[in-house]
Parts: C-alpha cells; structure tokens; sequence
C-alpha cells in the first residue's frame, strides 16, 4: 500500500484529505508543520508528499526547499502543493522549488486521485 | 486621500467583484450548494464609522478570520459571521449536530481554513489582476462582540478603506461578510497599479 505523508496546520483540511486517501487505499501519516513534516520524512520514506503552504514555523516553501536541498534518497520524493493561494507567482515559485504538482483548496477527491496518480506515475518512470 | 475617484471606485468594485467571484466559488464548492454574492460596497472609513465593517449590531457575537498580507500592498483580509451563521456553517462542514458538543472543539479550526480558503481566494484574485505578489501571515480566528472586533481591526487613530461584500449561502440562512482593509498608504500602491492597468497615471 503506497504512502502518503500529508503536511498541514489545519486539522480540519488534514480531516478532509485522509478521508480521500483512505477512500483510495493509502496509508497516512500526518504532519502539523513543514518542520514536523521534515521529522516525519527522515522516520519513514513516503511515496509521495502533500504539503500545505502557508505554515507556522516552517511553511511549505521552506519544507520543499529543504527537501530538495538534501543529498540522500529523501531529495527525490515526490511533493505536491495543496493550498488555498490561488496566485499564479506562489504557483510558479513552487515549481521553482522542485514541487511536482499543485491543487487549490479545498480539497476534491477527483483533483487528488489525478494529481497524486498522475505524479507518482511520472517520478516512477523517470526513477526507472 | 478623503474620497475615492470614481474609476478607482469602479476599478476596485470590479477587482472585488472577481475575488470574491472565485471565492463564492470555493464556498460553492464546501457546501454544496448556491452563493448569493452582494453588490460589494467601497467606502472610506474611520474608527468611528461602525456601520463599515459588517451588517451586525454592535452588541450581537460575530466568528471572525483575519487575514494579514504585505507585499505589493499591505492590508488585512476579513471574514465575518454571525455567530448563529457560523456555528450552522461548521455543522454543515463536519457533519456533526449544531447543539452537539463536539461542534465548540471544531469551531475554531474549521473557521480559520474556511477563512484562510475564502480570503485567500479573493486576495489572490486581485493580486493575479494586478499583476501582483502577496504574501500572507497565518490567518487568526476570535470570537466577541462585534463593536470589540471593530475596535481591535481598525484603531482609533486609522481610516482605511473598507471593500466588502456580504454573501449567502441561499437554502441554509447562512450569511456572512468578507472586507479588506486598506491601510491609506499601502492603499496608494494598489491605486498606481489599477493606473496602470488602465495605461494612465493618477490625477
């Protein structure tokens, strides 16, 4: 069963999204915080990342550039944005970053089953 | 500044009309079910003009998220309900009864992503427009009485200026109001850049 580790301050977004991936047979791990979400990374590989922007202590920006600085195995996992910032320049400053897929809020199940099946397909493939 | 130009006035209407367009959207989206949006309304206001912020009593309880931003105009995004409104806006969110108990630990987190959502959605909006880049501080969430609300988002010495809308969700007597406020200052460059859309310099 793949992995997802979902990365949000809200609960009642982390709520709504694990409601979704436990409906499509992933296993979850929560994380509050892009630093907790660092600490959930380095415990146990994820096959895919969905991290909310806007944090305290460390937003998503800040966790996807960590992640992508790295120079382990962890530098590669896929990561998708799940935000309510519906500006084209957070969009772009994300795919700077190295994110791999983007999603406003609020959740839909049908934008999530395609954008994690769509990126997880695509970093499987290039990984091969 | 004492009053708006009328194609700022337009300008601004317009740009507010679009945010929250997108947010009626998303609130569409969460509740399944129709939005009625308002004529948003642009005036310029001071602490002692109550009646700019929202459409409630000075004594009756309102649910309220404050969304800070800064960059290419500073302000602050808010969303207001009525605290009969919100407490049947979270129970349609959660499933869980109005008078159930489990709705009071609820509250709180589903108001602030609700308001985070929604004012994300008009702000962003704008900013896309203008061609702009806003960066936002964690939105908050508080409940009290609405002239002590007022009183802590615009303080005695500022004037602002206030765009709002009120909107509806239709079949479920759910109302609330969405402002921003501009402080006068940071209120200039939003104006320089509306100029600019529209090729011409302010007066």
């Amino acid at each position: 069963m793949a992995c997802i580790l979902i990365i949000d301050d809200s609960a009642f977004t982390r709520r709504q999204l694990k409601k979704v991936l436990d409906g499509l047979d992933y296993e979850v791990i929560e994380a509050g915080s892009g630093a907790e979400g660092l600490l959930a990374l380095e415990s146990r590989r994820p096959d895919c990342v969905v991290t909310d922007l806007l944090m305290p202590e460390m937003d998503g920006f800040g966790f996807i550039a960590a992640v992508r600085q790295r120079q382990d195995e962890l530098k590669s996992v896929p990561i998708i944005v799940l935000s309510a910032d519906v500006q084209d320049t957070s969009r772009s400053k994300t795919v700077e970053l190295g994110a791999n897929g983007f999603i406003n809020k609020p959740v839909r199940a049908d934008m999530v089953r395609a954008t994690l099946a769509s990126t997880m397909n695509r970093t499987t493939t290039l990984d091969s | 500044m004492t009053k708006l130009e009328p194609r700022h006035r337009d300008a601004l209407q317009e740009l507010f009309n679009i945010g929250a367009g997108r947010a009626a959207a998303e609130l569409n989206e969460m509740v399944e079910s129709p939005i009625e949006l308002h004529v948003p309304d642009i005036r310029i206001a001071s602490a002692i003009d109550r009646g700019s912020l929202w459409e409630v009593q000075d004594t009756e309880s309102v649910a309220s998220v404050q969304l800070p931003f800064t960059g290419s105009f500073d302000g602050k995004a808010l969303l207001a309900f009525a605290s009969e409104s919100a407490s049947k806006l979270v129970s349609l969110l959660t499933g869980e009864d109005v008078d159930s108990p489990a709705l009071d630990s609820l509250r709180g987190g589903t108001l602030t992503e609700v308001g985070n959502i929604l004012l994300n959605s008009v702000m962003g909006s704008i900013a896309n427009v203008i061609g702009g880049d806003l960066e936002y501080r964690v939105p908050s969430y508080y409940e009290d009485l609405a002239s002590r609300v007022m009183s802590r988002e615009v303080t005695a010495d500022a004037t602002v200026i206030v765009a709002r809308t009120r909107f509806t969700v239709e079949s479920l007597a759910i109302e609330g109001d969405i402002s921003i406020v501009f402080a006068l200052g940071a209120f200039e460059e939003l104006l320089s850049a509306i100029d600019a859309l529209d090729g011409g310099a302010a007066a």
